[in-house]
């Protein structure tokens, strides 16, 4: 599929979209929503120019046909490379989430976990899942992968909340299928998705069970609505002119997903009350989107791009401190990328035949992520200056009155246009405070988990015991 | 540069491009390809990499590691270009 042909897909579905309290009729045109379908369509344009095709292609091993790398499933640690490195290259590419790595983490983790349910009870999940994905594949579709539940009290258990729709479960039961009510938050690209892919949201105990349950849908499924989010400086979308967006094409988005009472039939469901697999399945997912913030790295490309240029058109490009300041910020942004690299290139082979990223490292990667954009992002306000945040308006340098002032006073180097200048720090102010800063900071604080979930991870995951011996070993203790 | 063989003769050579997936590129691949594609217009004709008749492919790496599938090359034989300079050697050798 390409780019026109995914957003004439898009145009056939149904879907139940709200924002600012009313329904959106045309949700692809709509201005606020279409930068973010333009960053998923260019995972479809990219994956059609031989420059890129080696990252965002790769073959199925389900039918051996040439895929989009986001409907595929890892088959060796060279996938699981590629498919960082294809985050960075897009990530650089838009400045932005581009919305189809979550669905990607959601097949692969079913891949895995649906055999592993079926090598213990004997069902078909698996079956029913290679299924789903060959048809995925073949119709290059974009699928939300949908795992985080409102959740309500966190000190409560599912069946414990005063509200059980606060975790999606199952409603009722029938010869066909089940029905299911609940919502899913936080939703990147939902609305830009052909599908929608729901996993549990934590592990579960056998009390409860009926909130063991995965299943895949199309996007406009009966009972299904979308609430989208709002974002910092997301009405500048709507405005004349174009610079104080920052970015000029691409964006993200979020949704709160609702399912009121909605029916999914048995070939769609991958898991149902087989409760102790819920922990697996929010595992491997996690590990997968951990490392899916490779994307990051790319954001920060542009960002420190933008940060040595506003330097440039500042006159300060050549001191001393800004230089350093731009070395730390490759720096962390280089650190960042060796642990998605890292997490992939040592990956390793599951039952299934999928292959999975180190959970360690991948959990590290993302403990990273929650930290070092938010620096480089600091050190960039501070090249930039105070202007990013005070600086009038497109209007205002339009304006036949006021607009000589803003072109006088608002210059930087006389070579440059004030214009330029303006635009590179609506840039900068749209990676760090506006619209974009909800992908590259809070996202990257809160998506894939939050920081303390990773430091559980973590913690279990090394070896004390061993580091322990070591260092016993080496100075003499013996036990 | 790595050179592994281009086949010589007086014709128009149909060469493969490959590209790398571009994750961290160093130069402009594109603009290179295009760049190659004027200086060599007489001597050379630039046609996909899965092409049937490709003499040779040229493998256009943004960076040094130039990782691809090789599979996807099929055995061709391959010269990679993964930094500017080495336009201009190939260049030099086509036309000797």
């Amino acid at each position: 599929m390409n780019a026109q042909q995914y957003e004439e897909s898009l145009r056939k579905l149904n879907l139940v979209v709200y924002m600012f309290g009313k329904r959106i009729d045309n949700v692809v045109d709509h201005p606020i929503i279409r930068p973010s379908m333009n960053a998923v369509a260019a995972t479809y344009d990219l994956a059609q120019k031989s420059e890129y095709e080696d990252l965002m292609t790769a073959t199925s091993h389900l039918t051996g046909k040439k895929i989009n790398r986001f409907c595929h499933i890892h088959q060796n640690t060279d996938d699981l490379v590629k498919k960082s490195k294809m985050g960075r290259m897009l990530g650089a590419f838009t400045a932005c989430c581009f919305q189809r790595c979550v669905g990607m983490d959601a097949m692969n983790a079913l891949s895995i976990v649906t055999h592993d349910i079926d090598a213990k009870y004997g069902t078909e999940y698996n079956k029913r899942f290679l299924k789903y994905l060959q048809y995925v594949q073949e119709y290059d579709l974009t699928c939300d992968g949908a795992m985080t539940d409102p959740k309500g009290n966190r000190a409560l258990a599912p069946l414990q909340q005063s509200d059980p729709d606060l975790y999606m479960h199952v409603v009722e039961e029938k010869k066909d299928g089940v029905v299911v009510s609940g919502a899913k938050a936080h939703q990147t690209g939902a609305v830009n998705s052909h599908e929608i892919i729901v996993m549990p949201t934590i592990a579960m105990r056998e009390e409860d069970k009926d909130y063991a349950i995965s299943f895949a849908l199309p996007s406009d499924a009966l009972g299904i609505t979308y609430i989208m989010g709002r974002q910092s400086c997301d009405t500048r979308k709507i405005e004349e002119g174009s610079i104080d967006r920052g970015n000029q094409f691409f964006g993200g988005h979020e949704a709160l997903v609702v399912f009121d009472r909605v029916f999914v039939p048995w070939e769609r469901v991958f898991m149902f009350k087989e409760y102790e697999f819920a922990g697996s399945l929010v595992e491997k997912f996690a590990s997968y989107h951990r490392q899916s913030y490779a994307c990051k790295v790319g954001v920060g490309d542009v960002l420190i791009g933008a940060t040595q240029t506003i330097a440039d058109y500042n006159g300060t490009a050549k001191a001393s401190h800004v230089k350093d300041k731009l070395i730390e910020m490759n720096h962390l942004n280089e650190t960042l990328y060796c642990g998605c690299i890292a997490c992939a290139a040592e990956g390793h082979r599951e039952p299934s035949g999928t292959y999975c990223v180190d959970a360690l490292l991948a959990n590290v990667h993302k403990q990273n992520i929650t930290r070092y954009p938010y620096e480089i992002a600091r050190i960039a306000q501070d090249i930039a200056g105070g202007l990013m945040v005070t600086l009038p308006s497109e209007a205002d340098l339009r304006s036949p009155e006021v607009g000589k002032w803003v072109e006088k006073y608002c210059q930087g180097d006389a070579n440059v246009p004030t214009e330029d200048r303006m635009r590179i720090l609506r840039l900068i102010e749209n990676i760090t405070l506006g619209t974009a800063a909800v992908g590259y900071l809070t996202e990257s604080m809160h998506g894939a988990g939050s920081p303390q979930a990773q430091r559980i991870m973590i913690s279990r995951l090394v070896n004390m015991k061993e580091k322990q011996r070591k260092a016993k070993r080496l100075c003499g203790i013996t036990e | 540069m790595r050179y592994y063989r281009i086949v010589s003769d007086n014709q128009v050579k149909k060469v493969g491009i490959k590209y790398c997936g571009g994750c961290n590129l160093l130069y402009d691949r594109v603009g290179l390809v295009y760049s190659l594609k004027e200086q060599t217009q007489d001597s050379i004709e630039f046609i996909n990499y899965d092409g049937e008749d490709a003499e040779f492919i040229l493998f256009v790496a943004g960076c040094e590691k130039a990782c691809v599938d090789m599979g996807r090359l099929k055995g061709w034989p391959i010269y990679i270009i993964d930094k500017e300079k080495d336009a201009g050697q190939l260049i030099d050798q086509i036309k000797k």
